[in-house]
């Protein structure tokens, strides 16, 4: 126990002072409320239905939150919600993670305008969940 | 033979000898049990003053006290002890001594003899014995006396009793029969064996979702000493069935003693075995963030509706609110489509809102509106489906039909399935025609293989698929090797188009705990063109005590996929150590990891641009609760995590959170249940938002209803402009018992048959309790000992003795049709003792008496056979009270003895053991007198 932490504090230390800093203003075409749907495609079929919302702490890193309603196979749905974070590749693509529950989602998307689409996909062993998704703009904040 | 005093210091004999006695006759024999060699001690001054005897000398008329000889003895284990003559006798020729033993211990040897000059301090080595129950501490088990003729010394000897540490649990009744949702009394005795005090806790070992309503205070039991307690357990409401539990007397926090006991749950004491489905009825009410109250209706039905057919129906409407759906589920109100389920023990019908697989090859995850049908046979089993994707959820269109049939020979099965599946949801589709044969060995290397070919058609093309699956499962390893290839993957209802999968664990030592597993994947989604996965784990367990484990793990995970938009891959590679530590009402839990994240993308547009970063990744995360035996907990969590920059992660996410949960008991009864939970999320995040509460409060009230009450913060919730993001939910919820359909049975009493005529009499109540069944139906006695069994009365129906206490029989447990009262006897032990008559003992041998055969005839001419335990004496273990009269049959004898006096004996319920002394005689002499003509 006192050698994983003397192992680890120097480490939280050292990555405590290596935050990502931008000159820019915090805006992007990505940021705002999005509506989100999305399918599961495999393993099994699903619907998610919610609402996405993005925030940018710089020029290029967003953070934000997501909060969906899973239909399971069996029929019984059940919401799921939390934190996003991610970067903007270039101008029209951008990559997220939503750390809903004990897995993370990981996004990879186009926005065009008031719309986005793209996919994703949970790692949790040899059979991944994964999916399309698409959102609509409702609001910039 | 042994001179010296240090002759006999390892010694593995039993000696008592004289160690300077020349020429002195040594009794030596082979030790068969523990033998403790021990040099004695003279006890010093301080401690003489604690002994119970002190030695005395006589110098004529004089008296002076010396320290008496300790020494350390096990009960039961012999120890020698060497006595010095005393200082005085060192310049005699001779010195004789004596050996008195004390009571209650037992001195192996010669007890008197006579020890002489031979050049140095002389002494008498003796071997000590003390009895097994004999508490522990100082007791004198002998006195030595030393005499020259003139002067005499007597040396006490004082055995120090080391402690023996002994317990046993037990419980008056195998069985105890009880009411799910309604507390059950275990009765139990606890015996402290051992010879000196001890503190015991008695705990119950009970299952999941068993409350123990009662604290288990701690018991200080003497030595010897028994204490008659109970434990109160509350089963669940829906816990019916049997089950098993454990009762452990714990001593120094270590389980020393175990008893089980079977606990026959049942939902109504009398008509358990008619009871019905239950009925339960749901309504609840949300409002939160979405802006309008929403509310909804529920309603589940599950049990048996008839002999051997059982019903399960549930069905909810749906709020039409996506985020009151998350609200509602809070208390407990699932938002569930209609689906239903018949089943008897052969077969099973399934309707409605169904998720199913045929086989890994012939579709699995199958999801939709339909019905499926299975038929279970001994040898074989098939099974059906149809359905359609439509969920009214996803605008989805097809058909899915499949069948399955599978025979078993021993270990041994093999299946054949075909399957014909079509799906459209929105701009994606999947199909399949599958046609494929499987088979299984359950003894293949100790663990079960399996292994299946198909083919496989689907829109991509067909091909041909298989699998392979090896799994071995034992107490001390586990492995489980996949592998999958399935043309068409998940687009074709697989889990992958390819797929190889290794777990396994193993258990090195007892603290030491070994798993791995790895894993590698490709598959061809509908928006994933190309996905590989792959990645692996292995960890170590180390208990380094009950009550503190380490875990330490190393894992990589990997994915690289491609979609229209271009591909996108992520990684993370890291080491994760946890600390487990549990004592008693408190545990906490400490887990540390580091990691380095990557991630590439590879826009599509053949730019050709590869964005790769990578970041550390470290955080920590840790818990501590506090409960009690009550229902009562406390619960801290905390976690910290920081990553570098580059992957887009949150640099710093921190959370803390406070968890408090109560079940108040009221009686025996818990009627309330109290959850109030606080986290405060930060970081990187938005702090104005990062704050859950949340508080449930859910009250049992009469009539089977419960009322639930809950109200709730959450950061996540992202509510709409000016509305609140608090959500809250009052939900209420009622059960009902219905009937069977089929309400045949058996209606009868069981009695205590107090005098055993087999009559029930009046004063003989009746029994509680008693288990009885008949096939999968189950009742139990009420207060009366009146019971209800469900299934044809025509058929017989058989009584659980272990429900009955100990003591307590049936003249059979396998009651015929017709029998509706049923009387249980308590028996006793009833013993016989074979007497010579005095004034012929000299002439005929007690030997004699084991030729003669004893047996008890009751009132109704059975007779009973009895178990020799001596020459002369028989026992009865367990007879039913009643009048017996005692057979005795000598004809086996070759001297012809016969009996005389009173053979009878009457049993009465509830005494303890009879004795019956029966005078033998042998045949009378004659006399003549020669001078007397015959």
């Amino acid at each position: 126990m006192n050698r994983a932490s003397l192992l680890i504090l120097p480490l939280l230390g050292a990555l405590a002072c290596s935050n990502a800093t931008g000159s820019c203003n915090g805006t992007s075409p990505v940021r705002g409320q999005w509506s989100y749907r999305a399918t599961r495609e495999a393993p099994a079929q699903a619907t998610i239905t919610g609402s996405l919302l993005i925030e940018m702490r710089n020029c290029v890193d967003l953070q934000g939150s997501l909060d969906v309603v899973e239909v399971l196979p069996t029929g019984e749905s059940r919401r799921i919600a939390g934190p996003v974070s991610g970067t903007v590749i270039d101008d029209g693509l951008v990559r997220f993670e939503a750390e809903l529950g004990t897995s993370g989602r990981e996004h990879f998307a186009r926005f065009t305008g008031d719309s986005l689409t793209g996919t994703w996909i949970e790692v949790a062993g040899p059979a991944a969940g994964s999916g399309s998704f698409s959102g609509r703009r409702q609001a910039t904040p | 033979m042994m001179r010296r005093q240090n002759g006999f210091a390892a010694i593995a004999l039993i000696v008592a000898c004289a160690s300077d006695a020349a020429g002195q006759e040594c009794k030596v024999r082979t030790a068969d049990c523990g033998l403790k060699t021990a040099v004695g001690r003279r006890a010093d001054a301080s401690a003489a003053g604690s002994l119970t005897m002190k030695s005395r000398v006589s110098h004529a008329d004089e008296e002076r006290v010396l320290p008496a000889v300790v020494v350390s003895v096990s009960p039961e284990a012999l120890a020698v002890v060497n006595v010095p003559e005393p200082d005085e006798f060192l310049t005699a020729d001779t010195v004789n001594y004596t050996v008195t033993p004390a009571f209650p211990g037992t001195v192996v040897g010669k007890l008197s003899g006579s020890i002489t000059a031979a050049g140095g301090r002389r002494s008498i080595v003796l071997a000590l014995r003390a009895p097994r129950r004999l508490p522990a501490g100082q007791v004198t088990l002998a006195t030595v006396q030393f005499s020259t003729g003139v002067s005499t010394v007597n040396v006490p000897i004082i055995a120090d009793i080391t402690v023996r540490q002994g317990l046993t649990i037990s419980s008056s009744s195998r069985m105890v029969a009880a009411r799910a949702g309604s507390p059950v009394r275990i009765p139990w005795r606890v015996t402290n064996t051992g010879n000196a005090p001890d503190t015991v806790r008695v705990a119950a070992v009970i299952p999941a979702g068993w409350i123990q309503l009662d604290a288990p205070a701690p018991l200080y039991l003497g030595a010897q000493q028994g204490f008659d307690g109970s434990t109160i357990l509350l089963p669940p409401p829906r816990a019916e069935g049997l089950t098993t539990i454990r009762l452990l007397a714990i001593s120094r926090d270590q389980s020393t003693a175990e008893s089980q006991v079977d606990i026959q749950v049942s939902g109504e004491w009398m008509a358990a075995g008619l009871k019905g489905p239950e009925l339960r009825l749901g309504f609840a009410a949300a409002a939160g963030p979405w802006g309008t109250t929403t509310t909804m209706q529920s309603l589940e039905l599950q049990g048996p509706v008839s002999d051997g057919l059982s019903l399960r129906v549930r069905a909810a409407t749906s709020p039409g609110v996506d985020g009151a759906t998350y609200a509602l589920s809070r208390a407990g109100m699932l938002v569930t489509p209609f689906a239903f389920q018949l089943a008897s023990s052969q077969w099973r019908l399934d309707g409605g809102t169904l998720g199913a697989s045929v086989s890994d090859l012939a579709g699995t995850s199958l999801v939709g509106r339909g019905a499926t049908f299975a038929v279970r046979q001994p040898g074989w089993s098939a099974s059906v489906l149809a359905m359609t994707p439509d969920l009214d959820l996803a605008n989805a269109s097809g058909s899915m039909t499949a069948s399955r049939f599978e025979v078993e020979r021993g270990a041994y099965t093999m299946s054949a399935a075909l399957s014909r599946l079509s799906e459209t949801r929105g701009p994606t589709s999947r199909t399949l025609d599958a046609v494929a044969l499987g088979g299984t060995s359950r003894t293949f290397l100790g663990g079960r293989l399996g292994a299946e070919l198909a083919h496989r058609h689907h829109e991509g093309g067909d091909g041909a698929g298989w699998t392979a699956t090896y799994l071995r499962r034992t107490n001390d390893e586990s492995i489980d090797i996949r592998y999958a290839h399935a043309p068409g993957g998940s687009r074709a209802f697989a889990r992958a188009a390819e797929e190889l999968s290794l777990n396994t664990s193993r258990k090195i030592t007892d603290r030491l705990h070994l798993s791995g597993g790895a894993w590698r994947s490709r598959d061809e989604g509908a928006s994933l063109s190309n996905l590989h996965m792959a990645g692996w784990t292995f960890g170590a367990n180390i208990a380094v005590a009950e009550e503190l484990t380490f875990t330490l793990a190393g894992r990589e995970s990997a994915f690289d996929a491609h979609t229209n938009l271009g591909a996108f891959g992520s990684g993370e590679r890291g080491v994760d150590a946890t600390m487990n530590l549990r004592r008693g009402w408190w545990s906490t839990q400490v887990t540390t990891s580091v990691a380095n994240l990557s991630r590439t993308t590879t826009p599509a547009g053949g730019s050709g641009a590869v964005f790769r970063q990578s970041a550390p990744r470290a955080g920590a995360r840790g818990s501590l609760t506090l409960g009690s035996m009550n229902g009562t907990s406390l619960a801290w969590t905390g976690h910290y995590e920081r990553v570098g920059p580059g992957v887009g992660a949150a640099p710093e996410q921190w959370s803390a959170g406070l968890r408090f949960t109560s079940r108040p008991s009221v009686g025996y009864r818990r009627p309330a249940r109290l959850e109030v939970s606080a986290e405060r999320v930060g970081g990187s995040q938005d702090a104005a938002r990062s704050l859950m509460l949340h508080a449930a409060l859910e009250l049992q009230l009469p009539y089977e209803t419960a009322l639930l009450l809950s109200a709730e913060r959450n950061p996540y919730v992202v509510p709409l402009a000016g509305s609140t993001d608090w959500i809250y939910v009052v939900g209420l919820t009622r059960s009902v018992s219905l009937p069977r359909i089929a309400g045949r049975g058996t209606r009868g009493v069981v009695y205590r048959d107090l005098n055993g005529n087999g009559r029930r009499e009046q004063g003989e109540p009746g029994f509680a309790g008693v288990v009885l069944r008949r096939g999968s139906s189950v009742a139990v006695t009420d207060r009366t000992g009146s019971f209800l069994l469900a299934g044809d009365e025509q058929l017989p129906y058989e009584l659980d003795a272990r429900s009955l206490p100990v003591g307590w029989i049936t003249p059979s447990t396998m009651l015929p049709a017709t029998r509706r009262l049923v009387g249980a006897v308590a028996v006793s032990p009833l013993e016989v003792e074979l007497q010579l008559d005095p004034a012929d003992s000299n002439r005929v041998s007690a030997e004699r008496l084991a030729d003669v055969v004893v047996v008890a005839r009751d009132s109704v001419g059975r007779e009973w056979a009895s178990r020799r335990v001596a020459h002369n004496r028989a026992v009865f273990d367990a007879v039913p009270p009643g009048s017996y009269t005692i057979v005795v049959d000598a004809s086996a004898s070759s001297e012809p003895l016969r009996p005389s006096g009173d053979l009878r004996a009457t049993i009465t319920t509830g005494r303890g053991s009879t004795l019956v002394r029966v005078i033998m005689r042998p045949r009378q002499l004659r006399y003549s007198s020669p001078r007397r003509p015959q």
